[in-house]
């Protein structure tokens, strides 16, 4: 058994300190004060100022740990119970690492917790700050081989700096090429992700929630150019139920109503969407997917559902029309579902909405019309509407006249089916903002929307939005645009760097971060759905033995260079100009004329050579005398002189072996 | 199971170790290359490796490219860190200086002069031989370094310390390097000395001055002589002759002191170690004076001589005695014409 | 040569190698030894010129000179000296023995015994020495040029290396090369010629001389060299034991004076090469003959074997 170094168990602490760190957040605060606990403890004990404690303590301490983790975490399944107790095993650990295997094994299990940290966060920031980590680990890991007499802090770090430099190419290469396969058995991630963005049910009042969060929806990047910003309509879910104040989607056991039948006009557009986890089931599509993507199925109205709750940042590519015919017949189950309105209540508006229907002539597109008319008249759109009571659309449309897309689309749809119009509500997000530094919109949650689909015999479901008549701007910019002076606009983060206007370089700097966070999502985080497109880019048909031959040549390469840095022996030139000089003319001297055995010096070497070179002899002898006034005298004053004399000697040389060269041709 | 891996790791380890020591003959100054060094991963190295496979498991069943990221990172150290395992040997350069001759239950000290290749840096290297504690060095700031490698004796005679095994698992402990080297390097165990009393020995005729410890003194004042013309001024008895007593001079006794000889039957009915162990002991004591003193043994017979030379040649025949002619050590070290 | 003390002592070169016929090396090594401030080992044959050189360098040094010729029966009081009591005074009075002067020349100092050898080297060591209680300062400045007969020769205490180590230098003439074989036997280069030596050095000359010698620049490459050379000694196993750090320091000691008389103010590494035998050569020993010192052989394999520029 080795001891290690006192410079080593500091860097031990080190290391439990940098593992520990990012799991803070989330780990019982009992558990946190033990792991600040028993550095302290350590210290103590390495500054000489405690002894080691004594087993009972320890026994005490274990029983405590092990305890606590049981009873927190009895219940929870996945990694957090696991992580849990590997921290709190580390921590009391660290109260008895003398030896180099109890160290070897606490770094090795530390290496583990840090990878587990990635299970629960996965910004730059943080694989940043694992590589921070690594590199003290390893330090650490260095530290204990050490000389247990070295109090030397530094040179792991240099040492594991050095290491690691060589290992990040081979990883590259690894990452790159490593066939990704999936899970070998399911795993349950208990991340407690909140339940965020759209809700299954909108009162009015409901959206308007999520104008106060600029937290990223979603980001999508189009394979070809963007939609206009008025196309860009993400739907999410449909809302076909109404009881006279909540509009909701249809229960579960209706979700299998048939989608309906697409025709897709004009072009398609293909676009990559990078779903944030909401926890819930339902996606976003641009209005409106030709289909469903894999682990998805396509839910009422051509929405897209996951097969799971997103629990996780997910990945998925779209196909979608922006111009369509969905749904020419209306079956009569779904024409009754879509007319469905409660028997009593909000009389007012169905009386309003019976007068409108005649004059319009009973024609849907000119009720709309007349309707979104009347909006554009009197109506004003804000973020804080007042409270509405029952009868709330009567009391929207006649009393307050003021609210929010979820108001307008409700009461429009509402008006559409007392007329016998068959109409939803479609929840989803409108908008977006462009990032030109990765092409790509950026929707986030106060982008959520609410419009109104209508139903016409032969032409199918009809999008309308009441809100752009009412707001256009809403619709034409971005949200935060129309927004911006409104109170409630981001009121859970008045902080945001996204109420800082439109312009200036700080919205720069925030758009180019978006960028970054946009590109680590595509390229690292989700590597494994690119990869095949990646290496098929590169090597034609990925075969196995091109892949092996990839794995190879970057590793031999980057292993040759350690090899080469590692290994490089021989000389090393001198850093003094002139001594430079001076070994280069005498490997030169050396090579043409003579080797200067060890016991002669510079002096008596050069006036060996010159009395055999006749030709030579003055260089030679004048570079002696300056090499021994500046070597042996102290006379530095001289060491021009010396530089100048070497230059001439060699000149001098070179053109002696030219001319012996000469001769040597013409006796030839 | 243990028990029978290890055996097995030994038997493996005997035969690369003479197969290794077959190709590479004794040398005085060897670098270390990569004919010379074997590279295995340690303990710590195969646990390493498990480690790598569980964070593997890990990125595969949470699809997390991050873990990934570290795992490979983790492999891409382990690969770098056999070339700085290696490196941390190579290039290294090693001479066998000289074996120091000791007293047997001491430790035989052999000097081992270690060399960094130019530029670079070498730590924890860990020198053994096969018995012995091991010696961990660091040639970190200073570019050479001599050694004295320790090795326990217990038995008088030439002493040859088997191969040199040199080792190392720095930087991160993941593998371990190492080579044997056949030094060539022996030293001569004296017996050990064993204090005891030079037995008296009776004077026999024509054997006039072999007295023994007659006495160390060699200008001992024997006794004033009437003075005769041609004395040395020098002799002359001062001080008598200022009290007025006459001219005297001063006779001492001769000034070249009897030769002594340690004799192998001085102490009858004594095993041979014991003896060489007792002679030994004498033969040290001698030379603290500058008395001559010569051994007899039998079959050996060293002339009465003084001097550090002579010290050792006693002491040398001490160690050698008995000892078959073909175990004898040459003189110093081997393969003096190896570079 | 501006400098007027050099042009003295090669004076006394010139002087002496008139008297020493084709002992040129020997007279210039003798030489820088007691510039040097060191005692000089003339190890040779009986009748090769040792006293003769001796003579002289007391001679052209203007130094009092004593000559002691070693016995096996010889004493310590017979060169230090005896305390007799002196009846007219009632005390003891020290009555200096040949150790008091200048110069002492020490013949065939191998055949006395090691009593009186280490009395003697240790008065050359301390520079005083102690009768019967007191002790009497050696002259300034003294000088020892012991001779001493080679080993081999019957009936000698060689000196041990302990004592080896006391003397700066350790040189041999040798034989005379035959043409000066030649012309000494025809009459040039005798004791007459010594008594004409003229004094080129005063008391005070030598001790600037010595200043001089010492105040030699050498660079740190010639001390670089000069470590080099006896670190070879420690570790090469040609040698038996290396130099000591005494060694080391007599060697850059009289590099200096030797390229002092070159007429130079620093040290070039031929210096060292020059006196490296005479310095180092009785303070090195062969690995494998016992007794033996290290011979010329020796002190070409460190010469060539120890770059001169590291």
């Amino acid at each position: 058994m080795k001891q290690i170094s006192r410079a080593a168990v500091v860097w031990q602490l080190l290391a439990f300190g940098v593992v520990l760190l990012p799991h803070l957040a989330w780990l019982p605060l009992w558990l946190i004060g033990i792991c600040l606990m028993t550095p302290g403890v350590r210290l103590m004990i390495h500054g000489g100022r405690w002894s080691l404690p004594h087993w009972s303590v320890k026994l005490v301490l274990v029983l405590a740990v092990a305890g606590g983790l049981i009873l927190t975490y009895s219940r929870a399944t996945g990694m957090r119970g696991m992580v849990a107790l590997l921290i709190g095993a580390l921590a009391l650990k660290l109260l008895e690492i003398y030896h180099r295997r109890d160290a070897l094994v606490m770094l090795y299990v530390s290496l583990f917790v840090l990878a587990t940290s990635f299970l629960f966060y996965q910004t730059i920031a943080v694989a940043l700050y694992a590589l921070l980590a690594t590199t003290v680990i390893v330090a650490a890991l260095n530290s204990i081989q050490q000389d247990p007499m070295r109090a030397d802090l530094l040179r792991p770090l240099r040492r594991a700096l050095r290491l690691l430099l060589f290992a990040l190419p081979l990883m590259l290469v690894l990452f790159l090429l490593f066939p990704r396969i999936g899970p070998l058995w399911s795993v349950p991630l208990d991340r407690q992700v909140a339940r965020s963005g759209l809700a299954d049910s909108m009162s009015p009042g409901d959206i308007s929630q999520l104008i106060r969060s600029g937290a990223t929806a979603f980001r999508v990047s189009f394979d070809a150019a963007a939609p206009a910003p008025a196309q860009r309509y993400w739907r999410s879910m449909i809302y076909s139920e109404f009881d006279g104040r909540t509009w909701r989607r249809a229960r579960s056991g209706d979700e299998r109503e048939e989608s309906g039948l697409l025709q897709g006009q004009g072009g398609a557009i293909d676009y990559e969407i990078i779903f944030e986890p909401s926890n819930r089931n339902w996606l976003v599509a641009l209005d409106l997917p030709a289909g469903a993507p894999d682990r998805m199925r396509l839910a009422e109205g051509h929405t897209l559902l996951s097969l799971r709750p997103v629990d996780r940042r997910l990945s998925y590519r779209a196909r979608s029309y922006a111009s369509y015919r969905l749904q020419p017949y209306l079956p009569q189950r779904a024409r009754v579902r879509y007319l469905q309105l409660p028997a009593f209540g909000n009389a007012r508006s169905r009386a309003q909405a019976a007068r409108w229907w005649q004059q319009s002539g009973a024609d849907p597109q000119r009720f709309v019309n007349r309707v979104l008319g009347e909006f554009n008249a009197a109506f004003s759109y804000t973020l804080t509407p007042a409270r509405l009571g029952a009868d709330a659309v009567d009391q929207f449309l006649f009393d307050t006249q003021q609210g929010f897309c979820g108001h307008y689309a409700g009461a429009l749809s509402f008006l559409l089916r007392s007329v016998g119009v068959p109409a939803r509500v479609v929840a989803g997000y409108q908008g977006g903002e462009w990032n030109p530094y990765e092409q790509y919109l950026t929707v986030r949650q106060y982008d959520a929307h609410a419009w109104t689909e209508y139903w016409v015999e032969g032409a199918g479901w009809l999008r309308v939005d009441p809100t752009a008549a009412v707001a256009p701007e809403r619709v034409l910019e971005s949200a935060s645009a129309a927004y911006a002076d409104d109170p409630a606009f981001l009121s859970d983060s008045p902080w945001s760097p996204l109420r800082l206007g439109r312009s200036g370089w700080l919205q720069g700097l925030r758009q180019q971060l978006d960028a970054a966070n946009f590109v680590w999502h595509r390229w690292v985080l989700n590597y494994q759905a690119r990869q095949l497109g990646v290496l098929s880019g590169w090597f034609g048909a990925v075969s196995g033995w091109k892949i092996v031959l990839a794995l190879l040549l970057p590793s031999a390469l980057v292993l040759g260079l350690v090899a080469w840095q590692q290994l490089r022996g021989g000389r090393r030139r001198p850093r003094d100009p002139v001594e430079r000089a001076l070994q280069r003319l005498l490997e030169l001297l050396a090579r043409e004329v003579d080797v200067r055995r060890p016991n002669e010096s510079i002096q008596a070497y050069a006036g060996r050579l010159g009395e055999r070179n006749p030709s030579l002899a003055a260089e030679l002898a004048a570079v002696a005398r300056a090499d021994a006034a500046v070597r042996y005298a102290a006379r530095d004053e001289q060491r021009q002189q010396l530089l100048d004399a070497i230059i001439l000697c060699r000149r001098r040389l070179r053109r002696v072996r030219r001319r012996r060269g000469e001769s040597r041709s013409v006796d030839e | 199971m243990r028990q029978r891996l290890n055996a097995l790791f030994d038997v493996l380890g005997m035969r690369v170790r003479r197969w290794s020591l077959r190709r590479h003959p004794r040398q005085r100054t060897i670098t270390l290359t990569q004919k010379r060094i074997y590279i295995l991963p340690s303990a710590a190295g195969f646990g390493f490796l498990l480690l790598l496979v569980l964070l593997l498991l890990l990125a595969i069943n949470y699809e997390n490219n991050l873990v990934y990221g570290l795992t490979f990172l983790l492999a891409g150290l382990f690969v770098v860190s056999i070339l700085h395992t290696y490196g941390n040997l190579a290039g290294l350069e090693l001479s066998a200086v000289a074996g120091h001759d000791c007293f047997c239950g001491e430790a035989a000290g052999f000097a081992l002069q270690l060399r960094a290749a130019p530029g670079r840096e070498h730590e924890q290297l860990r020198l053994s031989w096969d018995r012995g504690t091991p010696r961990l060095l660091d040639l970190t700031d200073e570019r050479e370094r001599q050694i004295e490698l320790a090795l326990p004796t217990d038995s008088r005679g030439p002493l040859d310390p088997g191969p040199l095994r040199l080792e190392t698992s720095f930087p991160l402990g993941f593998f371990r390097a190492w080579t044997w080297i056949d030094t060539g390097l022996t030293a001569l165990v004296y017996p050990q000395p064993q204090p005891c009393r030079l037995p008296q020995r009776r004077a026999e005729p024509g054997d006039s001055g072999t007295a023994l410890l007659k006495s160390l003194e060699h200008d001992e004042f024997q006794g004033l002589a009437r003075y005769q013309r041609g004395a040395s001024v020098r002799q002359i008895a001062w001080k008598t002759y200022a009290r007025g007593q006459g001219l005297f001079t001063k006779e001492y006794a001769s000034p070249v002191a009897e030769a002594l000889w340690l004799e192998w039957d001085s102490w009858p009915g004594v095993d041979t170690e014991t003896r060489l162990s007792r002679l030994c002991f004498w033969a040290l004591e001698l030379a603290q004076g500058q008395q001559p003193y010569g051994l007899r043994l039998p079959g050996v017979c060293i002339e009465p001589d003084w001097g550090e030379g002579h010290r050792r040649a006693v002491l040398r025949a001490l160690a050698l005695y008995g000892q078959s002619p073909a175990t004898e050590p040459p003189r110093s070290k081997m393969w003096r014409e190896g570079r | 040569m501006s400098n007027p003390l050099l042009q003295s002592v090669g004076d006394a070169l010139t002087a002496l190698d008139r008297v020493l016929l084709g002992k040129q090396l020997q007279v210039k090594l003798a030489l820088t030894c007691l510039l040097s401030q060191g005692h000089l080992l003339i190890e040779d044959l009986p009748g090769m010129g040792k006293t003769t050189l001796a003579h002289g360098l007391a001679r052209v040094l203007g130094l009092e000179d004593q000559r002691v010729q070693f016995t096996s029966d010889m004493l310590p009081a017979d060169i230090i000296g005896v305390s007799i009591f002196d009846q007219t005074q009632g005390e003891f009075r020290f009555h200096a023995g040949p150790l008091f002067s200048q110069l002492l020349l020490a013949d065939e100092i191998n055949r006395t015994t090691p009593k009186t050898q280490s009395a003697l080297l240790e008065a050359m060591e301390e520079g005083q020495v102690t009768v019967d209680g007191h002790s009497y300062k050696l002259p300034q400045p003294f000088f020892v040029i012991a001779t001493q007969n080679p080993v081999t020769q019957y009936g000698t205490f060689p000196l041990p290396e302990s004592q080896l180590d006391r003397f700066l230098m350790r040189i041999a003439l040798g034989y005379p090369a035959p043409e000066v074989e030649r012309r000494l036997l025809a009459g040039g280069g005798t004791r007459s010629e010594l008594q004409g030596l003229p004094c080129c050095l005063t008391p005070g000359a030598l001790l600037e001389v010595q200043q001089q010698c010492a105040a030699v620049h050498a660079s740190s490459s010639v001390i670089d060299y000069v470590q080099r050379l006896v670190q070879y000694t420690r570790d090469s196993e040609q040698f038996s034991y290396g130099v000591s750090p005494r060694g080391a320091l007599a060697l850059l000691r009289c590099a200096r004076t030797w390229a002092w008389l070159d007429g130079r103010s620093h040290l070039l590494p031929e210096d060292v090469q020059q006196v490296l035998e005479p310095v180092l050569g009785h303070r090195m020993r062969a690995a494998e003959d016992v007794g033996g010192y290290a011979g010329t052989r020796l002190v070409n394999e460190l010469l060539t074997r120890v770059d001169v520029l590291g």
